[in-house]
């Protein structure tokens, strides 16, 4: 962002305490990225959707079964031998490894929302933390990814944001 | 097998660069860090503005189409300006909001306005 940007946006920005030291800042939507990254993900769940179909359907065809049995086997397939799934096996543990993780997905998300509104604690100031990484991440407590998707939810939700169900950040003033 | 994105980001950031707005926030370099609150406010704001100046600029025209319709249809035709503009007028550009007319009429029936204004808004509130 330039340096003219929090000028423009928001005169006295808001911020959604995590603990402390983690902070997150409140911009009453989504930014640009954050909302193309989810759109990337539900694409790639739904092209997964379709390609564990599309492969159902062969085997349902092949064995001479519903598309809905085949792709409930698909589903199971660790748990099923080979001779179920005949010569497919192989294309159905291919794509179930590829299958999107909600949990690696929520986790890409908490990323780039701290590379873009995050805020660490350094001694007495508030330092952005545009270079937060996945491992970063990783390093998260549960309690604090539960409120970085509450936060993701709030900030989608206009209503909710304007409503101002956080307490004012007492350090807002002082930076 | 590709899948076509929901919101068509390209067309979005073309809009926006269009615009030539000054601050450096709209620059290339910052699109992806924009809220895209702002990105359609400010778009649906500038589709706004566009449509009323495309109004404002076809008044004389549209003045004279009234003109000629009223004169080719006689007397038994009623014909407004607004029916020559390109875009339709909306509610709240033209008298006051609901909100503003529940004060008003609020306003009288409690008999806080002098009975001159209340002359004044009749029409509007009727």
């Amino acid at each position: 962002m330039s340096k003219y940007s929090s000028f423009f946006l928001l005169s006295s920005p808001e911020y959604q305490k995590l603990n402390g030291k983690l902070r997150l800042r409140k911009y009453g939507s989504w930014l640009a990225e954050e909302a193309w990254l989810r759109e990337d993900q539900s694409q790639k769940r739904a092209l997964f959707t379709l390609k564990a179909i599309d492969l159902a359907r062969k085997i349902a065809k092949e064995k001479g079964i519903e598309d809905a049995e085949a792709f409930e086997m698909l589903q199971n397939s660790g748990m099923v031998n080979d001779e179920l799934l005949g010569s497919h096996m192989a294309e159905a543990t291919a794509l179930m490894e590829n299958m999107p993780s909600n949990r690696s997905q929520l986790e890409q998300l908490v990323t780039i929302f701290f590379r873009n509104r995050g805020e660490v604690l350094v001694g007495k100031k508030w330092e952005p933390t545009d270079d937060w990484s996945d491992d970063d991440t990783k390093m998260l407590t549960k309690p604090i990814l539960d409120q970085v998707e509450a936060f993701m939810v709030a900030e989608e939700s206009v209503d909710a944001v304007d409503k101002g169900d956080d307490e004012p950040d007492e350090d807002e003033a002082k930076n | 097998m590709v899948l076509k994105s929901v919101t068509d980001w390209t067309f979005l950031y073309c809009q926006l660069a269009a615009l030539n707005l000054p601050d450096p926030i709209f620059h290339a370099s910052n699109f992806a860090r924009l809220p895209v609150r702002l990105i359609t406010d400010v778009l649906d704001n500038n589709a706004k503005v566009s449509r009323m100046r495309t109004n404002a600029n076809s008044v004389a025209t549209a003045k004279m189409g009234s003109m000629v319709a009223s004169a080719l249809g006689g007397k038994g035709v009623q014909v407004k300006v607004a029916d020559f503009l390109p875009y339709e007028i909306e509610d709240n550009e033209e008298g006051l909001s609901e909100s503003t007319k529940a004060a008003l009429r609020w306003a009288l029936k409690t008999q806080k306005l002098p009975v001159i204004v209340v002359a004044m808004l009749g029409s509007e509130l009727s």
